[in-house]
């Protein structure tokens, strides 16, 4: 089980501090599928990093009861738009890195996958594509045998067919203990594929529902989401109105 | 039992040391290989000038601005490539079992043995062109204790290797040392000042006269007081990371 209690970070800067997170609280199951939502700025990365300890922040995060730390961190992995891996290594020695660090890594998954994304294993990542480094760097997350797998933008430049492949193979793969969330602004698309939403806004948790309790209610999590956000779908009409009657 | 323990404990420290070399030997070899012939040349078309003794050959063909080139080259990759690594898969290396100050003692010992490399290869590179300067040399400059008198006589080959002056075998291991740490430490440190400072700081001060000089201690203090700095900021992370961990 993974606890976030009053989680709170503050970014400092020659302008004073930007709240980035202001007391989040959540809790996440084994097995569970979370999407996290909100827009640019929200706090969905910085809420990541700081469940994976890469930055300070006040409150608490508690894995199974424990803080995370060096003994404990390899149950967590991470996959990012930024990417995570060594860019001079080949996925062969990524492979035998991982062995070496985590000795919960799954094997026959990384080069299944590797197979089925078409990835070259003895080529240096720095010589990959945008696409397959996504790829990659989902792969190693996937393959590193952690019970929970943090996602921050994973797709960020593959193709719908690309990700939607991605979709089925990791609802066909995960185990019952494998527990995701991924941070992603393709809100229909995973629509799908997550059990529970979380939305962020301004550093705060606005809203967290089960897909189930959507479907019950007959609605789709774009409604919902949009709902939460107080979204107006006329006030583009509206704008591009008032520009024209002013004269454009 | 015990064993089995040992092993697990070394395999994430090889695999970071394999890591480390896998980023970085290519460019240090490269480094290397322009090292050897440049100094070669150079020495070779000195050797039948005007004035043929073995320290005007070594002189004249500034074999030690060569070297210390390098010295910055296999430097800066190492702080270049430290630095890469971290940024790009910092993640990746906070998420290792390995605690911080193992990492950074991993990282130092990779970049002191690169250094050591180096200056093995300089040490063989000078003995190997003392043979040719006395194969090659008029009869009247030929000497059967050449090598070692040339390594008494020529300050740089002395600095490079310093016989009996422990002082400068105490100044070139603690070089060795802090170069080392310089460079484990560049991705917590944003700018280059230091580690600029620091090479401008050895390169013109690495050829020093033969016996103790001021010199000599002024680089034994600023590399002693590096070390010492880089370990207590080590220590204090660590003290911090097991603070937050309790």
């Amino acid at each position: 089980m993974l606890e976030i209690k009053g989680l709170r970070k503050i970014y400092y800067g020659k302008l004073g501090g930007v709240e980035a997170l202001n007391g989040a609280d959540l809790t996440v199951g084994p097995g569970e599928i979370i999407g996290l939502f909100g827009e640019n700025g929200a706090g969905k990365t910085t809420l990541l990093k700081s469940i994976l300890g890469f930055q300070s922040y006040e409150g608490k995060v508690l894995l199974d009861g424990e803080k995370i730390n060096r003994g404990n961190i390899g149950r967590l992995s991470f996959a990012t738009c930024e990417h995570s891996f060594f860019p001079n290594l080949t996925p062969l020695s990524h492979r035998e890195f991982y062995r070496m660090h985590f000795g919960t890594f799954r094997d026959k998954r990384f080069e299944a996958l590797m197979d089925f994304f078409e990835l070259p294993m003895r080529k240096v990542l720095k010589s990959y594509s945008t696409g397959q480094k996504n790829q990659f760097e989902v792969i190693l997350a996937l393959c590193q045998g952690a019970d929970y797998i943090l996602m921050d933008e994973p797709f960020a430049g593959n193709d719908i067919f690309n990700r939607e492949d991605f979709y089925k193979v990791l609802l066909g793969i995960l185990e019952p203990q494998e527990t995701i969330i991924l941070s992603t602004h393709l809100i229909e698309e995973v629509e799908r594929f997550v059990g529970r939403a979380v939305l962020l806004r301004k550093g705060r948790i606005v809203g967290d529902v089960t897909t189930l309790e959507l479907e019950e209610q007959g609605r789709s999590l774009k409604e919902y989401i949009m709902e939460i956000y107080g979204y107006r779908p006329d006030r583009v009409n509206k704008a591009l109105g008032d520009l024209t009657d002013g004269g454009y | 039992m015990k064993e089995e323990k040992k092993g697990k404990g070394m395999g994430p420290a090889l695999a970071l040391w394999a890591l480390l070399a896998r980023s970085s030997i290519y460019k240090i070899l490269a480094v290397l290989v322009l090292m050897v012939p440049a100094e070669v040349i150079l020495f070779c078309r000195n050797i039948k000038t005007e004035y043929h003794t073995l320290t005007t050959t070594v002189e004249s063909s500034h074999i030690s601005v060569v070297f210390l080139t390098a010295l910055g080259l296999v430097y800066f990759a190492l702080v270049w490539t430290e630095g890469q690594l971290d940024s790009r898969s910092g993640g990746t290396m906070l998420r290792l079992r390995l605690s911080g100050s193992r990492i950074f003692w991993i990282k130092t010992a990779y970049n002191t043995a690169c250094l050591v490399l180096l200056f093995a290869v300089q040490i063989w590179l000078c003995i190997w062109l003392v043979g040719v300067y006395g194969r090659e040399a008029e009869e009247v400059y030929a000497s059967p204790q050449r090598l070692f008198l040339a390594f008494y006589r020529i300050d740089f080959l002395h600095c490079l290797l310093p016989m009996a002056e422990a002082g400068k075998w105490v100044r070139n291991v603690l070089l060795l040392l802090s170069f080392g740490m310089e460079a484990a430490r560049r991705a917590e440190k944003t700018e280059y000042i230091q580690p600029i400072l620091l090479y401008v700081l050895t390169a013109n001060w690495f050829v020093s006269l033969l016996g103790g000089n001021v010199i000599d201690w002024i680089c034994i203090i600023l590399y002693t007081v590096l070390i010492v700095v880089n370990v207590r900021q080590v220590r204090e992370k660590e003290r911090e990371e097991v603070q937050s961990n309790a």
